[in-house]
Parts: C-alpha cells; sequence; structure tokens
C-alpha cells in the first residue's frame, strides 16, 4: 500500500514536471499542420536521437582496441573511416531533426533499430576478424567487403545499372499491363472469360521456368528477359486488381447509379479507388515478384547484372566481391520497396488513422 | 398559378425473387399506389413486406415482374439523379472528404461548376460546416448520415427516397434529422417516400402512412395524418395516430 502510494507520488511529479516543460513550449498540437514543417525539438527528443552514436561508437571502439587475429597479416584500412563517417552523417541528420519535423520522426523512429544494426556490424567483425570464428574465404569482415567495394565500384556501377534498367522496363510494362487487364477484367465479363484462364495457366509458372520459352518466342535473350519480368509483375496486378474490382461493395455502386453516374465514371471513380488497397498489395507482390524474375534473367537470360556477378565472383570463391554485390542489391531493393511504400502511402492517404501499419 | 405536377404511380406491381432451390419469393405482390408533389408517404410494415424493394423499384435500381410503375406518365427504366435516394447504411465514399462526397453526383452529370456554391449550402443546412475536409472515418455515425442525405438533396431530386435512413441512429439525433428533413421538404417540395419501421417516425414525418402486409407484400390500410406541423410526440391526438397505426399492423 505504502509502495503504491509513493510510486503515484512520483508518478504526479513527474507529470508536473513536465507540464511544467511543455507549457513553456510550442507543441505540434498548437500549431496548424501546414507551419508544422520546421519546430525545435525537445530535449528528451534531442537525446533520443543520439542513440545510434552510441551503436556507432561502441563498435568504434571495439574494432579499434581489439587486436586482429585472421588473417594474422591482414590489416583494416575501411572500417574504421566507415564507422566515423556514418558517425558524421547521423550528426548532420542529427542537426537537421533538431528543427525539421519530418526528419526528426524518421529519425527517432530509426535510432534503436540503427543503434542495433551498427552492434550486429561490429559483432560479424568481432566473428571474423578479431577471432577467426568464421572463416575466409567464405565470409569475409565487413573491412573486407567494404575493400572489395571500393576496389570493384566502377563494376559494381555498372552491374546495378544494367539491373536497373532491365527491371524497370519489365516492371513498368508489366504493371501498366497488368493494372488495364485487371481493371478489364473486373469489369467486363467477356475480357474475364477470355483473360482468366490465360491468368490461370502462365500466371503461377515462375519466371525462370518461361525464359527458355520467352527467349525463343520474343527472339533475344534482353526482350525474354523483359517478358519474364513482365509476367511477374502483371499477374499479382491483374489478379489481385481485378478480383478487388469484382468485390467493390454493392452500396457504392447503387448509391453512384442514383447520383446519374454514368458506367465509365463509376469505374474510374468508384471501382478503381474503392480496390485502391488491393491496389496497393498488388504493388507489393509485383515487385517482390519482379525482383526473383530479374534476378532469374539475368543468370539464365541476359547474363548481366548483380544476380550474374554475385553467381560468378561465388564460384570462384572471392566472397568479399560477392558480399559486395549483395550489399548493392540490398539497397536497390530496399529503396525500390520504401518508394513503393511511399507510394502507397499516397494512394491510402484517406486511410490515415484508419489503418495501422 | 403553378401546378403541381410531379406524380407516381403505381398499378399492381409484382415483384419476386428466385431462391436458391428455385422457390419464388415474391416480395411485393398487386401493389397500388400513388403520390403526388409536396406530399411525405410512409411506407411501414414488418420486416420483409417489399416496402425496401418498392423504393428500389422507384429508384429504378430494379425493375417489376409485372405492373406498372410511372413517373409523370413514362416508365422509369433506370436510375435518375431526379430520383434522389438515401440508402440504410449510410456508405459514403471512404476515399473522399466529406466535401467531395456531397459534390460526387454534380461532378458525375457534369454540373459542379455552376453549382457548386450548392455543395457549400446543402454542408451548411446539415450542420456539417467545419467538416469539409474531413473523411468518412473521421466523422461520426450521425454526421455519417447527414452526408448521405446532403450527398442526395444536392442533386435537388423532384423525388426523394429515404430507406430507413435514420434506423443506424440514436434517438437524440434521429429527431434532430427528421426536422431537418422536415424542413427540407417546406423549402423544396420534393415527393418523399419514407420507408420505416419506427411507427412514430412515420407519425412524425408523413402526410400518409401505408401499411404493407408481410410476404407476400401488399397494401392493407392508408391512413392519412393530417396533423399540423409540429407535430408533438406526446400529444393525445399523435399517440391515437401511433394507436391507429399499430391496430393495422397486427396480422393475424
Amino acid at each position: 500500500m505504502a509502495r503504491f502510494s509513493a510510486s503515484t507520488e512520483a508518478d504526479s511529479s513527474n507529470q508536473k514536471d513536465t507540464a511544467s516543460i511543455e507549457s513553456l513550449m510550442i507543441r505540434d498540437s498548437d500549431v496548424p499542420p501546414e507551419r508544422r514543417v520546421v519546430l525545435r525539438a525537445r530535449s528528451t527528443e534531442a537525446a533520443k536521437m543520439l542513440i545510434p552514436f552510441a551503436g556507432i561508437f561502441l563498435a568504434y571502439l571495439v574494432h579499434v582496441l581489439v587486436p586482429n587475429v585472421y588473417p594474422a597479416t591482414y590489416v583494416p584500412k575501411y572500417w574504421a573511416p566507415f564507422l566515423l563517417g556514418c558517425a558524421g552523417v547521423w550528426t548532420v541528420v542529427w542537426l537537421l531533426g533538431l528543427f525539421i519535423v519530418p526528419v526528426r520522426k524518421k529519425a527517432l523512429r530509426l535510432s534503436w533499430l540503427l543503434a542495433f544494426l551498427f552492434v550486429f556490424l561490429e559483432v560479424w567483425d568481432i566473428a571474423t576478424l578479431k577471432t577467426g570464428y568464421m572463416k575466409l574465404p567464405f565470409i569475409p569482415s565487413p573491412d573486407k567487403v567494404l575493400e572489395q567495394l571500393t576496389v570493384n565500384h566502377l563494376k559494381v556501377i555498372e552491374s546495378a545499372q544494367a539491373s536497373l534498367l532491365l527491371l524497370f522496363e519489365g516492371l513498368s510494362i508489366g504493371l501498366i499491363l497488368g493494372f488495364a487487364s485487371g481493371v478489364l477484367c473486373g469489369c467486363s465479363r467477356l475480357a474475364n472469360y477470355w483473360l482468366a484462364p490465360l491468368l490461370k495457366i502462365v500466371g503461377p509458372v515462375p519466371g525462370l521456368v518461361w525464359l527458355p520459352v520467352f527467349v525463343k518466342m520474343f527472339g533475344s535473350s534482353h526482350a525474354g528477359s523483359v517478358a519474364a519480368i513482365v509476367l511477374a509483375a502483371w499477374f499479382p496486378m491483374t489478379l489481385m486488381l481485378s478480383n478487388a474490382i469484382k468485390n467493390t461493395d454493392i452500396a457504392l455502386i447503387e448509391r453512384a447509379q442514383t447520383l446519374g453516374a454514368s458506367k465509365t465514371r463509376i469505374v474510374a471513380h468508384v471501382m478503381i479507388p474503392a480496390a485502391a488497397p488491393a491496389l496497393a498489395d498488388a504493388l507489393f507482390m509485383a515487385l517482390a515478384g519482379s525482383f526473383g524474375a530479374l534476378s532469374a534473367a539475368e543468370l539464365c537470360g541476359v547474363k548481366s547484372g548483380l544476380a550474374l556477378a554475385v553467381s560468378t565472383w561465388g564460384t570462384i570463391a572471392n566472397f568479399g566481391v560477392v558480399f559486395a554485390y549483395v550489399l548493392a542489391m540490398i539497397i536497390i531493393f530496399a529503396t525500390l520497396t520504401a518508394l513503393m511504400f511511399a507510394v502507397r502511402n499516397w494512394l491510402l492517404r484517406w486511410q490515415k488513422g484508419l489503418v495501422r501499419w | 398559378m403553378v401546378v403541381s405536377n410531379h406524380h407516381l404511380i403505381a398499378q399492381g406491381i409484382k415483384r419476386a425473387f428466385k431462391t436458391d432451390d428455385g422457390t419464388e419469393l415474391v416480395a411485393l405482390s398487386d401493389f397500388d399506389f400513388e403520390v403526388k408533389q409536396g406530399e411525405v408517404v410512409a411506407l411501414i410494415g414488418p420486416s420483409g413486406c417489399g416496402k425496401s424493394t418498392f423504393l428500389r423499384l422507384v429508384a429504378g435500381l430494379d425493375t417489376p415482374q409485372s405492373g406498372e410503375l410511372t413517373y409523370n406518365g413514362s416508365p422509369i427504366t433506370g436510375p435518375d439523379p431526379n430520383r434522389g435516394f438515401v440508402f440504410q447504411q449510410a456508405n459514403l465514399y471512404p476515399w473522399l472528404t466529406v466535401e467531395k462526397n456531397v459534390a460526387f453526383g454534380l461532378k458525375a452529370n457534369g454540373t459542379y461548376k455552376e453549382n457548386r456554391h450548392r455543395v457549400q449550402e446543402m454542408i451548411d443546412l446539415m450542420g456539417l460546416a467545419g467538416f469539409e475536409k474531413s473523411y468518412p472515418h473521421q466523422i461520426s455515425g450521425g454526421m455519417a448520415a447527414r452526408v448521405a442525405i446532403a450527398q442526395t438533396l444536392v442533386m435537388d431530386p423532384d423525388v426523394l427516397l429515404l430507406d430507413e435512413p435514420l434506423s443506424a441512429l440514436d434517438a437524440f439525433t434521429r429527431a434532430v434529422i427528421q426536422d431537418e428533413i422536415l424542413a427540407m421538404c417546406v423549402k423544396f417540395k420534393p415527393i418523399v417516400l419514407l420507408v420505416t419501421h419506427d411507427i412514430e417516425e412515420a407519425v412524425y414525418l408523413a402526410d400518409r402512412v401505408v401499411v404493407l402486409s408481410p410476404r407476400p407484400g401488399t397494401k392493407v390500410a392508408e391512413i392519412p395524418v393530417d396533423l399540423p406541423h409540429p407535430r408533438d410526440r406526446i400529444s393525445s391526438e399523435f399517440i391515437a395516430k401511433r394507436h391507429e397505426i399499430l391496430d393495422a399492423l397486427r396480422f393475424e
């Protein structure tokens, strides 16, 4: 009982403190949304944004202080400067976050994750360079990966360009075709009759399997590879969009009819917007599918790009380079996925506050 | 002198639905009905008596198997913004703001530019001012019902079909919106068909109450309500009317 009352007392005094601090500051909610972009951070927020530094400096200290044992003669040159560079970048982010609300929100969200990331990378450093627990050539140290990335960066960029070009070619055609056929299948029985079998037969078979067929069918390995990626994006887009359109709440359609909307208007202004959540999911599936098809196409079709590089360097057991290429792939795919999420948030902006992601 | 000549006539209407086992479910049969401009008619009856079915027929969302249904002399062939329908559920377009939901019909028939001011007028009239930019999930059920009514009324319909639009609301909000509907009727003089389960609501709003029997739905009584507006819900005349309707609703 006594403990209970003591703790509530402490809580209330604590609340009083924060309340008195807050009364001196402008809170976000007091400011109209259009002027909320630049606002100074609270001291607790400023401190929380510093958390990644703890991870970075812990990693730095361990790396500098613990002696390198594996391989015996190896002298790391890249890992320590990289960590310092990260610290520099985060300093800039921190300073921006003090004044710019969107940057701050993002930084606060990422703070613990980033701190953990650097701790994880340092564990990798310990497992390889510092102890030799994980052996070369299969698991290189982070320093080795950075070295290979620096030495081979022109090749990596070249491969990345090839991959991105191929991906965009296939993905854009696939998404446009998928959107068109999805809407068509959803709205028209006739279109559905003729397209549904194609969808059911061609769609579920992976692009890797179709690739040899497509290469012969479309005359070149490039065209065949594009076709495989088109298929990978087209299939989920058509399937999910047409289903969502078919399932549009009849009440929404009847309401539009009684308000005098024409058929095309109902498709454009009721059915497609109603299918927006499914469209967002379809985009995600199409993107994920196209990554798989891209990798398959690079290995068996066009014979270029990041996936081929990973495979080739892997066969000659240069895993430093392999990791460098994998890193490039991670960056590209993660960036594209983040972009896709931005598109989804824009598509579903009316759901804000309704659905928690 | 302007003759009020909008009129809706139904003669021998039959509408049946096929069930899964092939039997016919007659929702409405031999239904005769007439209403002219400025009249508020309530359709009342037990569940499944075909009152909503009739409203859908008038809206043009459905067609009768037999019988004649004419509006101003010509048969009803499909939906028309001139016959506005307020559904039981608000079912607003969740991706449109309140303002854009109200403007939906005007944009659909291409008269938004010249009628833009009507959107704001209707929003003010329904007490939605200040919520123009809100999305449907951000407003209350009562407000959503008002938006749905505004969405229909902004089209300035000559016939207003109300399918239990207030059944999902709490008693207080319902009373408020009932008064708003009455004010609307005085202002725009439409034909109003109101489907309801609520005898009090029928007596409060309608000039005439049509009582339907359960399946197959057909008209069993027509009770005029000639009390002056605003009606006192606890006056003896009002309560006597309620009893009269309740008696007509007692099917053996």
